[in-house]
């Protein structure tokens, strides 16, 4: 599976948000995105943000304090 | 002065509250949310507690504290001042007989700054008549600020979060957009921030900053007066839940639906709230130190709007009440309205 990453981690809200949605606006319909950072607020506001967005978050781990995030671009 | 008190918390002012659904259940696991005595006229989801004294004496009392908004003491001092008496003011009562200050800081801030904030917070209540009577401050690694107020009323003549009737008009005080505006403010103080606001032209971001912090440093006691002149069927003030999430407060209290076509928002927060991703469209977006949604009769509306004229208060009607279970609704095409 091939996509792009983008690391937020340790960056404050609401710039994971902010840079998750430039960079989804730099790519294609359909490709993929994952997005590594840390913190509940930045997972769950980045979750948020993506599905009122209208784009699907494929996987979304949480292995420790870390996330990790899969989006694809609808 | 080099230390900012945004800069060392990760979540500012009302967006530090526990979100609806967290604190619900805590509250069901301690079993505080039981039933009380018929004294207690307001408990939990209430913006204040309500204790039947009398039958012509009510005391409210009311907690409320978060972290830093702004880099400057005073106004952060004053938008506690603000956000502390709102939760009694948005009962319809004028009458808060003391507060008590909470603040906490870490070692290494400034002295002065705790000062300048407590200086702040004494001014804003000073302005409302309300003497500040004591507090508690401790050593913590987020500075917090905030206070505890009492307030008296006439039991009969408290508007609480319940009570909204089917057929209802909703008015908002204050335009809604502090969470972005205030991102904006702080992160056009970093290099990274700068680079995510190039775009937008600075006098947008000077309205949306200085609108909001107006907003917050503005009290709702001439709400509280106008809302002694005209019957209005229950209140609620917008914070930390967002319009939707409090406006679903009192939909769930009042058993009824709440539909919202038309929202107001300070100058400059549409651009802002897309570029940060804040859900503002959808009321979704949280506030600190917000303004008051009021339910009201068709029939009072416009001796509402008139008590609020006279005050100077800034009004915008949001939506109506329709039957329903506890919902709210937020029209797809919502009409945005920048105030």
């Amino acid at each position: 599976m091939k996509f792009e990453t983008l690391n937020v981690t340790g960056k404050m809200c609401p710039i994971p948000v902010a840079l998750t949605k430039r960079k989804l606006d730099s790519m294609d319909v359909g490709q993929l995105l994952q997005v590594v950072g840390e913190g509940d607020l930045e997972f769950d506001n980045i979750q948020r943000w993506t599905k009122n967005k209208g784009h699907e978050i494929i996987d979304a781990k949480r292995p420790s304090s870390e996330f990790i995030l899969l989006i694809k671009k609808c | 002065m080099s230390y900012r008190l945004t800069k060392v918390v990760p979540v500012h002012g009302c967006s530090c509250k526990l979100p609806q659904y967290k604190l619900g259940d805590l509250l069901d696991k301690a079993g505080l949310t039981c039933q009380f005595g018929e004294e207690v006229l307001a408990g939990p989801w209430e913006n204040s507690s309500v204790v039947k004294i009398t039958a012509d004496l009510a005391i409210l009392n009311t907690l409320d504290f978060f972290t830093p908004m702004v880099d400057e003491p005073e106004i952060q001092g004053r938008i506690a001042g603000s956000n502390v008496t709102s939760d009694i003011y948005t009962l319809g009562v004028t009458k808060i007989v003391n507060v008590l200050t909470i603040m906490a800081y870490p070692e290494d801030m400034p002295n002065e700054l705790a000062v300048g904030i407590l200086k702040g917070f004494g001014d804003f209540c000073r302005e409302m008549d309300i003497p500040v009577v004591g507090g508690h401050t401790i050593r913590n690694p987020w500075p917090i600020i905030g206070g505890a107020a009492t307030g008296v009323s006439d039991p009969e003549k408290i508007v609480y979060t319940r009570g909204a009737q089917v057929g209802d008009r909703l008015f908002l005080t204050k335009p809604l957009g502090i969470a972005p505006a205030m991102a904006a403010y702080r992160l056009r103080k970093e290099e990274e921030g700068r680079q995510l606001l190039e775009d937008v032209p600075a006098d947008l971001i000077d309205a949306a900053v200085d609108g909001a912090i107006t907003g917050m440093i503005t009290s709702n006691k001439p709400v509280a007066e106008a809302m002694q002149q005209v019957q209005v069927h229950a209140a609620t003030d917008v914070t930390g839940f967002g319009l939707k999430g409090h406006a679903a407060n009192m939909a769930a209290l009042s058993k009824v639906d709440v539909v919202f076509d038309q929202l107001p928002v300070i100058r400059g927060t549409p651009v802002l709230a897309d570029l940060f991703g804040y859900p503002l469209f959808t009321g979704e977006a949280k506030e600190t130190a917000g303004g008051v949604l009021m339910s009201i009769g068709k029939e009072y509306a416009d001796d509402l709007l008139s008590e609020l004229d006279k005050r100077k208060v800034s009004h915008f009607e949001v939506g109506h009440v329709i039957e329903g279970t506890g919902n709210v609704n937020v029209h797809k095409n919502v009409k945005i309205i920048e105030a």
